[in-house]
């Protein structure tokens, strides 16, 4: 790497025009982020528009800025309301929503932040330098990897089982069942359904927001408290030593899991962040009390799906291929702007690509900014009172329902997901199963059969390849290592 | 929870059941390994084979052993107060498409607000029209995203 080069390209993206740009960008982002069905992909397209008059280095400053404050921003009202701002933010409900109703949500937004930020510096550094090579790692991915991959992802499902296993396994079959419903992307045919709201299979933030959110909606009616009322405590914007000590080795693995899997295209930071929580968990002296509220379960998550962020970047600029919907979004900009995200990039404009780098890396800095600054106005919506909170939470949900696609479908589907949720957590049955298979079922179906098509019906193959391999080996071993942990903590329980 | 558990079994069995014979009519592709049938199909018989193994749990568990279910008897005052809820719910979203969504709102939160209650009505008009000023403005406004408007479409144009 030359150094010249390096400064010369990172140089441009500390003029205060652009750092100002990048600091709006990040506090779109987190604003964004924070509001269940508006996903960051929404939200820079939302801003590319803006981009048209701007040059390649102030443009890609913004969007990475909206980029990075929304992957951290999906974590505020996963915390605060248990919905996921965004689908990445999915696993950190485990452990942020439990903290926040023990009158902790300061502290959980402040872990989520830190976490967000180490998860996001290990992407964009690692993006910095090792990109050539997890890019040629990346490109060996095939329909059989990205099976294996899935079904990695899938052995997740026992760590986050709760109680039972045997229900932790029902809602998963069934997450997987009901994410078959729908038009079959392979051969285009019709399953279960012919309901045009269907056509592009279940629909899945609102499935996501009627699980997690109108699910609460429901239970808060049935349940309702006189004049209830969370007080949160708030000791810093930023987690003390003692939580920075604990969270530290998961938030540093998550980082590295979510560039790992953020580098592969079609990977996106959702898989990553229930990789990562579940690897904190197995590796932990105390699983049992994942679950329950503990630092160490947001840190993973979070740092995962930040990490996704520079994760994603790496492919998109050294190969043309974008990582995920953001990158896809990211690479139209940048295209707009004369410049055609690829190998040649490093040839042709290396400035360009160290600005990129510099400038994601200050996109992580300005939402570390922009999270403090709200943590303490975050924390406020907790302590409103239960009776006028649930319904507000009701409309923002069934908004961001309709939002995806402007259709009314999409809200009367999240509330029929969110009946099915009320009485699925009625009777102990985990949600968090039929989340991971409802992101993962159609990753695992398509690519299986792909897989099968090409090679022409040989299942065996698959152990032929060291990718495949490497990825059942680790999902045998996760698995395992999830029902010695389970019986751990069932022995503990008495 | 012993009986909750195992209705819950029964009807997972059910279910799937149903999915599992759903299955043989889809359309058989040619010269195609795995077909739409394919996963469907293997993930009914994985979630009977669970339900199956939910139920045999259930129905060995020693009676110490076991909780009281929670109840979902439409007499319990909660679960009124939630099937009434659901009314509220429904009926106001099926009002986004006739009165609009700036109208439904405030009234459909008022309406819950009522119900969880609340009995503070100058708070309850200030927070329920607050709100859908704030949501309606941030959708329609900053992010350029139409909601309903129903008859005031004609009106607003």
């Amino acid at each position: 790497m030359d150094i010249a080069v390096l400064l010369s390209g990172i140089a441009p993206v500390f003029t205060p025009m652009n750092l100002v740009l990048i600091f709006i960008g990040a506090v779109g982002g987190v604003l964004i982020g924070s509001i269940p069905g508006l996903t960051s992909t929404m939200g820079i397209a939302l801003l590319v528009p803006f981009t048209y008059g701007m040059s390649i280095i102030p443009s890609a400053g913004l969007l990475l800025g909206i980029f990075c404050g929304a992957m951290y921003g999906g974590s505020i009202a996963a915390i605060l309301i248990r919905t996921p701002g965004t689908p990445a933010a999915a696993a950190t409900i485990l452990d942020g929503y439990p903290m926040g109703q023990r009158g902790e949500a300061g502290r959980a937004l402040s872990i989520a932040l830190f976490a967000s930020f180490c998860g996001g510096l290990i992407g964009a550094l690692t993006m910095t330098f090792l990109s050539p090579f997890i890019s040629r790692l990346a490109l060996k991915f095939g329909p059989a990897e990205f099976f294996t991959l899935a079904v990695f992802g899938l052995s997740v499902i026992i760590s986050i089982s709760g109680k039972s296993l045997t229900k932790g396994l029902i809602s998963a079959f069934f997450g997987l069942l009901i994410a078959t419903v729908g038009m079959d992307k392979t051969s285009a045919y019709l399953r279960f359904t012919k309901l045009p709201g269907f056509y592009e299979g279940i629909p899945f933030i609102p499935g996501l927001i009627g699980l997690f959110a109108v699910s609460e909606v429901y239970a808060n009616i049935e349940n309702i408290l006189t004049g209830e009322r969370i007080t949160a405590k708030i000791s810093g914007v930023l987690p003390g030593l003692q939580d920075i000590k604990k969270i530290l080795r998961a938030t540093i693995t998550g980082g590295f899991i979510g560039t790992f899997i953020g580098s592969i295209p079609g990977a996106g930071g959702d898989i990553a962040a229930f990789v990562s929580y579940s690897e904190a968990k197995r590796t932990s002296k105390h699983p049992e009390k994942f679950g329950t509220g503990v630092p160490e379960g947001i840190a993973a998550a979070e740092s995962a799906n930040n990490g996704c962020s520079g994760g994603a970047m790496i492919p998109l600029l050294s190969l043309g291929v974008p990582g995920d919907s953001n990158t896809a979004v990211l690479m139209g900009a940048f295209i707009m702007q004369g410049f055609q995200p690829g190998p040649m990039m490093y040839v042709e404009h290396l400035d360009v690509v160290y600005a990129v780098f510099a400038s994601l890396i200050v996109a992580n800095v300005a939402m570390l900014l922009a999270g403090m600054a709200g943590v303490r106005l975050f924390t406020k919506i907790i302590s409103i009172e239960r009776k006028l909170l649930i319904p507000a939470i009701l409309v923002l949900s069934l908004v961001g329902s309709y939002a995806i696609n402007r259709n009314m479908f999409d809200v009367y589907f999240a509330l029929a997901m969110g009946l099915a949720g009320y009485l699925l957590q009625k009777y102990e049955f985990p949600l968090s199963p039929i989340l991971l298979a409802l992101i993962l079922g159609p990753m695992s179906e398509s690519n299986l059969r792909r897989f099968m098509q090409i090679d022409d019906g040989q299942f065996w193959r698959l152990f032929t390849k060291p990718i495949c391999v490497i990825f059942i080996i680790l999902a045998v071993a996760s698995m395992m290592t999830s029902v010695l942990n389970q019986r751990k903590i069932k022995k503990q329980a008495g | 929870m012993k009986k909750a558990d195992l209705i819950c079994a029964v009807i997972g069995m059910l279910f799937s059941s149903g999915t599992f014979i759903i299955t043989f009519g889809f359309k058989k592709f040619k010269n195609v390994p795995v077909g739409p049938e394919f996963f469907p199909r293997y993930l009914s018989v994985g979630l009977f084979i669970c339900c199956a193994v939910l139920f045999i749990q259930s129905a060995t568990r020693p009676p110490a052993n076991d909780r009281a279910a929670p109840s979902i008897n439409p007499l319990h005052p909660g679960m009124r107060r939630l099937l009434a809820g659901l009314g509220i719910i429904v009926a106001y979203t099926f009002a986004w498409d006739i009165i609009g969504f700036p109208i439904a709102t405030p009234l459909g939160l008022c309406a819950l607000m009522f119900l969880l209650g609340v009995r503070k009505y100058p708070l309850m008009a200030f927070f329920s029209l607050g709100t859908t000023a704030v949501v309606f403005g941030a959708f329609k406004f900053l992010l350029g995203i139409d909601m309903p408007l129903g008859f005031l479409e004609n009106i607003m144009g």
